[in-house]
């Protein structure tokens, strides 16, 4: 499986761009201006005003990541078939339904209610930019999604020769989720993925063989990395960075086998 | 290159009853499934497409427990569908297979008591289940059972979900990643979609009526179904094939449809182009037909400029209900049901069609020898997906 990653986007705490992204890998510290990154949402302006009134940060983590990998690569937002990853899910809409539910008033807010199923992200900005593209809504999982997905985008953009855009995210598990998912933070992440057979792509092969999650050693993004399943993408840019490939788990017993140029 | 996969075995469970051998009779007799909602603890006045025979996953254990899974369990174990999965299994390698499961609510019933039994904001021990309150609970339990170790990935896009299962399936296929691959949806009932969709004001007092004049919304319904999709060299020649699929995005709103139907339209044209067909050699399509306002003419008028002239097109929701997630792998059964069985499913209560419809729709049930299928699966978010299945061509047609 091949294709070129052509843009990338990037939103968390301490890093608003890819550019703050590397500027915090590269320097080991906290980007310049991290503390408004973390602690505002992103404007997400491509969501026109009405939706984006509407719009959880779940989906405004995605659409903004999902503008900065499409500006960095210079393709149409409209152009690109969409694979949106999260593998929580939007936890926070999830609690207020379950609590709503148990509760002694169990009527559901009817925004909340469409604002919940999994392709909310990638149905908002189809909607912002006017894709009529295949738009997808996957997950297998925090320690599986991320290879499992980027495979899924891998395989969609070489076998129907169209770019992709891969956008992962995952915002911090409320409360009652923490003792299964003590996610502190959220996160999201793009890649622009272009069809390309040759040395400029990036390859992904199955390994056959078990693989584990690299350690990751940051002064400031080592927690983001251990405990939000779309932050693990940074093994990505840490292997980029030692210029070796990187094999991930995809299945349990099964590695994913990511080969930068 | 690979330009179809085959269908290697196919099962599926719904409020009709557990295995295809509920199905046809269900079909032919036109006896719906469909109750008066008595689902514990709802009361919502609607109408309901339950499946007799499920606990909240008592039998399983712990570490799987969930309404969802114990629906993936029996849905798996009809029609030896473990069966074949373990033959194909034992000739490829547990590891050369894939699993993609659709699904909308994944096992969020089991969320939702995990919160009604709440104590101090801590859920009790017995609910702290991690492979089971996260949206890939259906893929990882489908994987588990069936003893595939090859990659899995579960596909939430609301009701298109396992409809576009088989547009994945077919790309891991045809990429070589795996050499055969499980697809299938899993959705159960819970309060999470009947408050919701009640909600929304999207759900009828009565048993949906899909095209129909007097149609006032839809019926929740559950259901597990999978197929099994191989190379067509690896399949038993009276195996049918997924010929064609087509993925589109409306663009437009995130429940409700243009009114034009474009989105819908593009995913048919773009599933019967990919099939090498033309309109005229659909013998049937099996419609989305919610029976919602807004869906059932928005539908209409994509057929009537996609097809032209009238071709058996129906909804079989007023046997299943809307059975979300699962609704795409519940249509693409009864499509290749039709395509093998020759029974068309008519459209149950539809009595009156809407005047307002672009196209005509099947009433009553009907035989016919068939040579392709075509199924329609819409969703939240405006996403859209259609199959063409067809009966597979002698060597010197391929």
């Amino acid at each position: 499986m091949k294709a070129r990653i052509a843009g990338i986007g990037a939103w968390g705490p301490g890093f608003n761009s890819a550019d703050t992204l590397m500027a915090i890998i590269d320097s080991g510290e906290p980007a310049v201006g991290s503390d408004e990154a973390a602690a505002t949402r992103p404007a997400a302006t491509v969501i026109p005003p009405r939706e984006r009134r509407r719009a959880p940060l779940s989906v405004k983590l995605a659409v903004e990541a999902a503008g900065q990998a499409c500006t960095a690569a210079e393709v149409e937002p409209a152009e690109a078939a969409c694979v949106f990853v999260s593998a929580l899910g939007d936890l926070d809409i999830t609690d207020y339904m379950c609590r709503t539910l148990a509760s002694d008033t169990p009527q559901l807010s009817p925004t909340k209610f469409h604002n919940s199923v999994h392709n909310a992200p990638v149905g908002y900005w189809s909607i912002s930019t006017g894709n009529h593209h295949a738009g997808n809504a996957v997950a297998a999982g925090p320690d599986y999604s991320l290879a499992a997905s980027l495979m899924e985008a891998f395989i969609q953009c070489e076998v129907e020769q169209r770019p992709v855009l891969w956008v992962t995210q995952d915002i911090a598990a409320p409360a009652a989720y923490q003792p299964l998912w003590p996610v502190d933070h959220a996160c999201a992440f793009a890649l622009l993925l272009l069809p390309c057979a040759d040395e400029a792509a990036t390859r992904l092969e199955r390994t056959g063989q078990p693989a584990e999650w690299p350690p990751l050693e940051h002064p400031t993004l080592t927690g983001l990395y251990n405990d939000n399943p779309s932050a693990r993408v940074l093994a990505l840019l840490q292997a980029h960075q030692f210029g070796e490939p990187v094999d991930l788990p995809l299945a349990p017993g099964q590695g994913l086998r990511i080969s930068l140029p | 290159m690979m330009q179809t996969c085959a269908i290697n075995g196919w099962t599926l469970t719904s409020a009709l009853g557990a295995g295809l051998a509920t199905l046809g009779p269900a079909l032919a007799a036109r006896e719906s499934g469909l109750r008066r909602n008595d689902f514990p603890g709802s009361g919502i006045d609607t109408w309901i497409g339950r499946v007799d025979g499920l606990d909240d996953g008592e039998a399983l254990p712990e570490r799987w427990r969930s309404r969802n899974n114990a629906l993936a369990e029996l849905g798996l174990a009809q029609d030896d569908f473990i069966g074949r999965v373990r033959d194909t299994r034992d000739r490829l390698g547990a590891d050369r297979l894939g699993v993609i499961i659709g699904t909308s609510t994944s096992s969020i019933g089991r969320t939702e008591a995990a919160y009604r039994a709440m104590d101090n904001d801590r859920w009790p021990a017995e609910y702290l289940q991690p492979d089971v309150h996260q949206p890939h609970s259906p893929g990882l339990y489908v994987a588990h059972r069936l003893g595939i170790t090859g990659p899995a990935l579960t596909i939430s896009t609301a009701c298109a979900s396992s409809a576009k299962v088989f547009a994945s399936g077919w790309r891991w296929l045809q990429s070589g990643v795996v050499d055969a691959v499980v697809v299938g949806g899993v959705d159960s009932l819970c309060h999470s979609v009947l408050g919701g969709f009640s909600s929304l004001e999207l759900t009828s007092t009565q048993p949906c009526r899909p095209f129909d004049t007097r149609r006032d919304g839809i019926s929740l319904g559950e259901a597990a179904g999978f197929a099994l999709l191989t190379r067509p060299q690896d399949a038993p020649a009276s195996a049918p094939w997924l010929a064609g699929y087509g993925e589109t995005s409306d663009a437009f709103h995130m429940s409700q449809p243009p009114e034009n139907g474009a989105g819908a339209e593009a995913a048919m044209r773009a599933a019967i182009g990919r099939a090498g067909l033309d309109a005229a050699e659909i013998g049937y399509a099996n419609l989305h037909g919610t029976a919602s306002q807004a869906n059932d003419i928005a539908e209409s008028r994509a057929l009537s400029r996609v097809f032209g002239e009238p071709v058996p097109v129906s909804s079989t929701k007023g046997w299943t209900g809307h059975t979300l997630g699962a609704a795409g792998i519940v249509e693409a059964v009864i499509a290749l049901q039709a395509l093998v069985t020759g029974l068309l499913p008519g459209t149950l209560n539809l009595s009156e069609p809407d005047p307002g419809l672009a196209f005509p729709i099947l009433q009553d049930n009907l035989e016919a020898s068939i040579g392709a299928a075509l199924s329609n699966s819409f969703g939240f978010g405006g996403n859209n997906c259609s199959l063409v299945f067809r009966r597979r061509l002698s060597g010197a047609e391929a």
